[in-house]
């Protein structure tokens, strides 16, 4: 903690939708809290502060600085390296610098046909010159640098070392609150651990009534009107809230759509696809080995849904390159 | 000619949604370079979305931006919907709007209070704002919170809405919510007054700039949701037509595509549609309008955020009006229509808070959605 009491707080974007930053602002009259706890020292989308202020700081100057998104170009990680080395503490916040995000779901193409299909195949794109962003480029004004595009979409735990997860697309400020006075207080858990979350998962939030019934067929969405008491699982609508670490209210199941997993791998699981894949396999009621091939078989998309927002920190991490 | 020599280099431009950086060179008073490098990470939702079901892609395209994700999602819906030839109910359209009225009032108010206000009172941010006019930064909450609940009652979230399906929904707010709901939009009122006032105070720049101005355009309704693409340099386009408008070229010096129409550039958002649809504002909000000295067609860019005010003025007397619909109705729960068995290719537009927005999916079924 600073001299004058204040904990210095950086806060960055990469490769992101703006939605953390919202949820900060969704502190509300808190904000005006942190204010009088906090001195804001570098937040792009807030304040004036540019890069060469935070490269102008001395190493560790910052006490926590809270980055989210995903790292996608040369820019996010030589952000996420320079936020590092200026902060003390580095919290990934948010799904996308957590796991890596929707942005992840990139990692079932490589950079090729991703600017293929966004520059030169997408019906709204008119460019039969074939022209693509270069990454340096002379112009009559002198010379102009954009970032690379990396081919693979990664989390921040992955390009440097990171002290904290906050997860949540987005985190849900309540819990963004209480890691705020967490730190304040100094009462952090161990380094490495996720926080803004809980030990539990979102099924163990849930109001719908659970009874791990065995399933003949997957529906999707439209397909049932389900009873909005019971279990989406139960009732056949693949909900990840088995696999998925508790701590948003369970938001999702509570509006009767199935969690999509954005808080992450349930605490003690590695790998949150492989995790909800089991939970499916246990309850699928097939006598032979064909039949649950066939319910298994019939779930449309399986890496998106059982990925949708964990596939750059999974065990596959990308699809085969080459 | 002058002797002054300027060297600017701004990285990154901050305090707007997006990352870019400034570089303005002038030597001897001759200006030598002066460019604007976008360097937004783009993470190609054109491609992530091929091979996901069609029932996902609003999840999905809602993280194109957290601050309008109802509107993306919305745009999603509609051109998917428009694919499968799936016409929502009047309820689902109601719910819609409504949904769509608090995300302008939550992206709007952010803009004026937190991000224009600070600059235009001299106080760099909005956080020394905080020290000196408490008041202020209390009232921007206060709606905040205003739009934020009215999200939240409809979708489960603002940030990124949940509920929200193709041809319905999967959740309804009670007849109470709506209600209590009505009577915080009918307090807010004072607020928007406290707002026109405080933007009569704002130093606006004189500055104006012949301009092609593009939104979307409907008859009976001052349009957010569906319409024509109308431009006020003369044109209207049906939205399966807005490849008029749009035409995406490429640069080699950015991430960013260009898009031109009539001109070099044209203008979308807030003072767009003002200059297009100020006829069918609500009236409330047309009296702000002549308070702020903002008539159509208005070329100051500064005055966006003028405009911003009166949308918001507009939007929180609409959705008075919508609950009321919805209330005098009642709210029935409505099954989602099913997969019809073929898809053909699909638009979508609506008019989120800083501009016009296209989905446009070639081939909507589950093998191949695409924006």
């Amino acid at each position: 903690m600073p001299d004058n009491g204040k904990l210095k707080l950086g806060l960055y974007w990469a490769a992101s939708c703006g939605g953390c930053e919202i949820a900060i602002v969704e502190l509300r009259e808190k904000i005006l809290i942190v204010d009088q706890v906090a001195d804001i020292l570098f937040w792009p989308v807030a304040m004036d502060f540019k890069y060469k202020d935070v490269e102008a700081m001395p190493d560790g100057h910052i006490d926590v600085c809270l980055f989210n998104g995903a790292i996608r170009t040369s820019e996010n990680e030589h952000l996420a390296h320079l936020m590092r080395r200026k902060s003390k503490v580095l919290v990934a916040f948010g799904s996308c610098a957590y796991e890596g995000g929707i942005p992840g779901l990139a990692n079932l193409f490589d950079r090729q046909s991703i600017f293929e299909r966004a520059y030169l195949e997408s019906p709204s794109t008119d460019n039969p010159q074939g022209i693509l962003p270069q990454t340096s480029y002379q112009a009559p004004e002198g010379e102009i640098h954009i970032p690379k595009f990396y081919n693979t979409v990664k989390t921040l735990g992955q390009v440097e070392d990171v002290d904290y997860y906050l997860p949540g697309c987005p985190p849900q400020p309540h819990q963004i609150w209480a890691v705020i006075e967490a730190i304040l207080s100094g009462n952090l858990p161990p380094k490495g651990s996720v926080v803004g979350a809980n030990d539990k998962t979102v099924c163990d939030e849930c109001k719908h009534t659970r009874e791990e019934k065995r399933i003949k067929k997957f529906y999707r969405i439209h397909e049932i009107i389900p009873d909005t008491t019971q279990c989406l699982f139960d009732q056949g609508l693949i909900c990840a809230g088995p696999a998925t670490r508790g701590g948003c209210g369970a938001l999702c199941p509570q509006v009767n759509m199935p969690c999509r997993g954005c808080y992450g791998p349930a605490p003690h699981q590695i790998d949150q696809g492989a995790a909800l894949l089991s939970a499916v396999s246990s309850v699928v009621a097939a006598d032979t080995e064909e039949e649950a091939a066939r319910i298994v078989g019939e779930i449309a998309d399986p890496i998106g849904t059982f990925y949708r927002f964990s596939l750059p920190s999974s065990l596959l991490h990308r699809v085969r390159l080459g | 000619m002058s002797n002054i020599n300027i060297n600017i280099e701004v990285h990154h431009v901050t305090r707007v949604e997006g990352h870019g950086n400034i570089v303005v060179n002038a030597k001897n008073g001759v200006l030598e370079e002066c460019r604007l490098e976008i360097v937004e990470t783009p993470r190609f939702f054109e491609a992530m979305l091929r091979g996901r079901p069609y029932t996902e892609s609003s999840h999905i395209t809602s993280r194109i931006c957290g601050i309008c994700a109802v509107g993306h999602a919305t745009a999603s819906l509609r051109a998917t919907e428009n694919a499968l030839g799936i016409e929502p109910s009047e309820q689902t359209v109601l719910l819609r709007k409504l949904n769509f009225h608090g995300e302008i009032l939550d992206s709007h108010v952010l803009h004026i209070y937190m991000l224009v206000a600070p600059d235009l009172l001299g106080v760099g941010s909005v956080i020394p704002l905080v020290q000196i006019a408490p008041e202020v930064v209390l009232r921007a909450l206060r709606i905040k919170k205003l739009a934020g609940d009215l999200c939240a009652a409809l979708c489960g979230r603002h940030t990124h809405p949940i509920a929200m399906a193709v041809g319905g929904f999967t959740h309804y707010p009670t007849t109470d919510e709506l209600l209590a709901l009505r009577a915080r939009l009918v307090d807010a009122r004072a607020d928007m007054d406290a707002t026109v006032a405080l933007a009569k105070t704002l130093p606006w720049p004189a500055f104006t700039r012949e301009t092609e101005y593009i939104a979307l355009r409907k008859e009976d309704e001052y349009a957010f949701i569906d319409g024509t693409v109308t431009t006020t340099d003369g044109g209207r386009y049906p939205i399966s037509d807005y490849r008029k408008v749009t035409n995406e070229r490429l640069v080699t010096h950015s991430t960013a595509k260009h898009t031109a129409h009539k001109r070099e550039s044209y203008m979308v958002g807030a003072l767009a549609r003002f200059n297009v649809n100020h006829d069918q504002l609500h009236p409330r909000a047309k009296a702000a309008a002549a308070e702020l000295g903002l008539t159509p067609l208005c070329t100051n860019p500064f005055l966006n955020t003028a405009a911003q005010v009166v949308e918001m003025i507009h939007s929180i007397e609409d959705a008075i009006q919508l609950i009321d619909q919805l209330v005098a109705r009642g709210i029935r729960p409505e099954p989602l229509p099913a997969f019809p068995g073929k898809a053909g290719e699909g638009f979508g537009a609506c008019e989120v808070p800083r501009g016009i927005l296209f989905h446009n999916y070639p081939d909507a079924g589950d093998a191949g959605a695409g924006v």
